[in-house]
């Protein structure tokens, strides 16, 4: 790193500094997602990571380094960096009727023709118009979803984080997946992966058709 | 059925490896007889990895970097100075500051002794300028007005001695004055980048008027004029150059006095921006 000072004796001050920026990268993927701009990205991992290099008293040796830098950065953006909480609580209770397995039903097929035939990974085509759905997201569905999916973190962890109980969080990270998925089915219809009404394996279109089609 | 709704449940905590071991095992038994659970959870792990892939591929820009590194030696610095537990004034009750802070302040000697300590942290100037454009300039110098930010500080004098050093030219709140809106009380500054650049930015407001004024380098920046229109304006009876027009939907007016360059951005008219400029 071009902008380290010369070395001299350890100080706990400096070598804290250290661990934190050895986790700006991740910090940094988190802030992009969490306010859908680079440049307000840069502006909350700046404010997180003073706030965090000021509180490094309160850092309890032995627990996760990582995921209470996450505390931070989260605290951060939900303090301050958001209109205010009028979007969720509309949102929220518009969503809290049904059954949420209920909802949104998708067939094995169609599941199926979303991902790569024989492979692991979603489709090129889906995974631009996911990530644009991630953005779409709702604020708290959204930072649940992040921290658990990009950071890894666990429930308990992220529960923490958003200063919520462990059954909001699944909550909400089960109703964002939901709302992705939709939105994922809707955007592979109109590409023509699938057919409206996908109810059985027939209706996939062989990715030799659409090749012919073309 | 009953068996796939048990499995639909525990797919998310499943998937996020938060599902103890026996109820790993009942979901994987039923996984072995039911393809829809297996797409199921198969979709779930494919978005959940390309949600991790496409939000990784970014790294944290080298200006952050730099920027975290020069708040970082200066709340060093000022620990050190003070040797008391650092500052954390909550702005909304710090603002019976603004009335003093509308005073104009000098810079005192400690500009010399932080300029020192930033010797090392922004050596990488001449890499951090060359990826400046002056389309980014305009909608940096905008930015802080169209999103603001509470502001990091409020004391004038801090202000002047550690936000002067990183900035490169004198920062301190001034006097600001329209003729219909009044006196506008200063409500705080704040660091921020413009052109990958260290700049300051000083908020103020009368009623629901806001007026953001940020302090920049005018050596370290590109020029505004490609999208900004120029015009001469007395200001005290000196002619003054100053780039007036409008970004990320504020009136914005650019000018530059005795080495210190100015982007006055507010919700009132080109006009109105232009009339402080010539004030300031």
């Amino acid at each position: 790193m071009v902008l380290r000072e010369t070395r001299r004796a350890p100080d706990p001050a400096r070598q804290f500094e250290e661990n934190v920026l050895a986790h700006l990268d991740g910090m940094y993927a988190v802030a992009r997602r969490l306010t859908r701009d680079a440049t307000v990205a840069e502006d909350l991992v700046h404010d997180a990571t003073i706030k965090a290099l000021k509180a490094r008293e309160q850092f309890e040796a032995g627990t996760n380094f990582k995921a209470w830098l996450l505390r931070i950065l989260t605290n951060t953006f939900i303090n301050g960096y958001r209109r205010g909480g009028l979007e969720r609580a509309t949102f929220e209770s518009a969503h809290d009727n049904g059954d949420p397995i209920a909802d949104g039903w998708i067939s094995a097929a169609t599941m199926r023709s979303m991902r790569e035939p024989e492979e692991e990974a979603l489709r090129p085509v889906l995974r631009a118009e996911l990530s644009r759905a991630v953005d779409e997201l709702p604020d708290e569905f959204r930072i649940a979803i992040v921290l658990c999916d990009v950071e890894e973190m666990s429930y308990k962890e992220i529960a923490d984080a958003m200063g919520t109980p462990i059954g909001t969080v699944m909550s909400r990270i089960h109703r964002g997946r939901k709302i992705l998925q939709q939105k994922l089915q809707h955007h592979a219809i109109a590409a023509g992966l699938i057919r409206e009404q996908p109810d059985d394996a027939s209706n996939v279109v062989p990715l030799a058709a659409r090749r012919a089609a073309r | 059925m009953s068996a796939c709704r048990d499995t639909q449940r525990a797919l998310d905590a499943y998937v996020d490896g938060e599902l103890d071991a026996s109820h790993v095992l009942h979901v994987e038994e039923h996984l072995v007889e039911c393809s829809a659970c297996l797409e199921r959870v198969e979709l779930a792990r494919a978005m959940k990895r390309a949600i991790r892939s496409e939000s990784r591929s970014v790294a944290a820009p080298a200006s952050l970097r730099a920027r975290i590194a020069i708040s970082a030696a200066s709340e060093r610095a000022a620990e050190v100075e003070e040797a008391r537990p650092p500052r954390a004034p909550s702005w909304r009750s710090a603002l019976p500051w603004a009335a003093a802070a509308a005073i104009a302040i000098g810079i005192g000697g400690g500009v010399g002794a932080m300029g020192d300590r930033h010797g090392g942290s922004t050596a990488p100037k001449s890499e951090l300028l060359a990826s400046a454009a002056s389309l980014h300039l305009i909608e940096d110098l905008a930015g802080p007005h169209a999103q603001p930010l509470p502001p990091e500080e409020l004391d004038p004098v801090r202000i002047a001695r550690v936000f002067s050093p990183i900035v490169g030219v004198p920062v301190r709140p001034v006097r600001l004055h329209h003729e219909r809106h009044g006196s506008f009380s200063f409500t705080g500054a704040r660091l921020l980048n413009v052109s990958h650049e260290p700049a300051a930015s000083l908020t103020y407001n009368a009623g629901d008027r806001r007026v953001t004024v940020v302090v920049f380098d005018p050596q370290r920046m590109p020029k505004p004029s490609c999208c900004l229109s120029r015009r001469t304006i007395n200001a005290g009876g000196e002619e003054r150059t100053v780039f007036v027009g409008r970004a990320k939907g504020y009136a914005l007016a650019v000018y530059e006095r005795d080495g210190v360059g100015y982007a006055v951005s507010s919700d009132l008219g080109e006009n109105e921006v232009l009339a402080m400029a010539a004030d300031l």
